[in-house]
């Protein structure tokens, strides 16, 4: 590279370097079913991990992991068992569009058989009791001393799936199902006539485990430049049994954009930047993985810039993006990127890792870019469109190099203080 | 991630208006974050009170459960299927 680092001559020159065609594969990849959708702890998790610290240490990174604790990831380890019906007729669910086990569920393998009933009315004892619409499910609960469990209606999304969400409240006593509206509707209207069964199991287990981050340090930059953190988490809802969970967009996506800027970057980067790489463990479960992470930089009073991608599948007219913390001049950093790459940005919330460096200090950005198929087995590489992975790369990549010369020939419109 | 995200209008190419109102995204000062969105929808402006948090609760019911959110509050976000953290 001839050009000055930073100028736009430099990203006239390596721009054209991003491959949407080897980030599919690396979204291929992660969706895989050897990676069995990385839930953190799993060996799914573990061989990803492998995989993405290989393709770091090729790209001449060097590469290290670590470890954190990981408290109480629920894992539904069997398909539950569902069936019920009037009279002499009867239903299986299809668990994960009709049925699902809800997260606060009691962990029950043997099925439990019992009449029906509406939950807060008439004696609940041995019975399975439908939560009306609008019911609060703690009220529920409290009215169902003795019952055999709940039945809770759900929203399903727009593919039929009640997607997987892992960070939620602790279990109770009661074993706890969810219903989509139709099926909901189908069993409120046989309990309230007083007629119906339910036979059904929970087998929802809590798992403590070791969470684990990729972290990846590229040259540092000469002295008094700018320190660029990539980062994207790695880890998923992870499979549930006979329902695969591939994670496609969220966030094999987001990794494949990191991994491909780590590239780019690698190769032609900026003299006054330097660029590392955090693939982190556990966001799936409350962002534990950036939690760990950013204390650690918060101790070490290492400060660099974050740039958090969570979801490049489908981008529809802008990609968000969210700051928090003293982020006026990255985010005027992001602006020029943006323009230079020609990918409109607008404020978004992108409820992600991102929040958590922010939150030690740092100046942080999320950003997300839509997704199909959300913690669902919807969320495939087919969904994933190449396209936008192309354009966010080519985002990242830009606001990184055009970090270099920010002290002097980038400012911001909107307070930077840097 | 909690949600998806996709925002309109269209620009050229970055922001469209303010850079700085990334700073004050809806559900970033909470805990919680934002609901989960169904996929293609669009997402509340930039800017509103993340007060009305989905899960979070009150800030005495969060301390009381020893985490970022009130215990009944989290388990309705859930049940509800917007989702929760920490």
């Amino acid at each position: 590279m001839t050009a000055p680092s930073g100028s736009a001559a430099h990203l006239q020159a390596i721009l054209p370097l991003v491959s949407a065609e080897r980030m599919a594969a690396t979204v291929t990849a992660l969706a895989a079913d050897d990676f069995t959708g990385r839930r953190v702890g799993t060996a799914g998790g573990a061989a990803a991990r492998a995989w993405l610290a290989a393709q770091l240490s090729d790209l001449g990174a060097t590469v290290n992991t670590d470890d954190f604790p990981v408290r109480a990831v629920p894992e539904v380890y069997a398909a539950p068992m569902v069936v019920w019906g009037e009279g002499e007729t009867s239903t299986r669910l299809v668990f994960g569009r009709e049925v699902a086990v809800h997260s606060a569920s009691a962990d029950t393998l043997k099925v439990r058989r019992g009449p029906l009933g509406v939950a807060g009315s008439g004696d609940p004892s041995g019975r399975w009791l439908v939560v009306p619409t609008g019911m609060n499910l703690s009220d529920a609960a409290r009215a169902a001393r003795g019952a055999a469990g709940l039945l809770v209606s759900r929203a399903a999304d727009a593919d039929g799936w009640q997607y997987t969400v892992l960070a939620g409240p602790d279990p109770g006593s009661l074993p706890i199902l969810t219903l989509n509206a139709d099926t909901h509707h189908a069993v409120l209207t046989a309990a309230t006539t007083g007629g119906g069964w339910w036979s059904a199991n929970t087998p929802l287990r809590r798992r403590d485990v070791t969470g684990t981050n990729i972290h990846a340090r590229f040259p540092a930059a000469a002295p008094g430049g700018i320190k660029v953190l990539l980062t994207a988490h790695y880890d998923g809802v992870g499979d549930h049994p006979g329902l695969r969970q591939p994670g496609a967009s969220d966030n094999a996506s987001g990794v494949a954009v990191v991994l491909e800027a780590a590239q780019i970057l690698a190769a032609a980067r900026p003299a006054g930047v330097g660029v590392a790489v955090a693939l982190l463990d556990a966001e799936e479960v409350g962002a534990l993985g950036s939690a760990h992470h950013s204390r650690q930089l918060h101790a070490g009073d290492v400060r660099p810039l974050v740039i958090n991608v969570d979801g490049a599948g489908l981008l529809d007219q802008a990609a968000a993006v969210e700051a928090c913390g003293p982020a006026h001049g990255l985010l005027a950093l992001l602006d020029q990127a943006g323009r230079h790459t020609g990918l409109a940005l607008a404020a978004g919330p992108v409820a992600s890792d991102n929040r958590r460096y922010a939150a030690a200090g740092l100046a942080a950005v999320g950003i997300g870019a839509g997704m199909a198929g959300y913690h669902s087995p919807a969320d495939t590489p087919d969904r994933v469109d190449s396209h936008t992975l192309e354009a966010i790369a080519r985002l990242v990549v830009a606001t990184a190099c055009l970090a270099a010369p920010a002290p002097a020939t980038v400012s911001s419109s909107i307070g930077d203080k840097r | 991630m909690s949600e998806n995200t996709q925002i309109s209008p269209a620009t050229a190419g970055g922001f469209a208006g303010d850079p700085g109102a990334a700073l004050a995204v809806t559900g970033s000062g909470s805990c919680c974050g934002s609901p989960a969105q169904a996929v293609g929808s669009i997402l509340p402006p930039a800017g509103q009170s993340p007060a009305a948090g989905p899960c979070c609760g009150s800030q005495q019911a969060a301390e009381a459960a020893g985490s970022c959110c009130g215990t009944e509050a989290k388990t309705e976000a859930v049940t509800t299927g917007q989702g929760c953290c920490g």
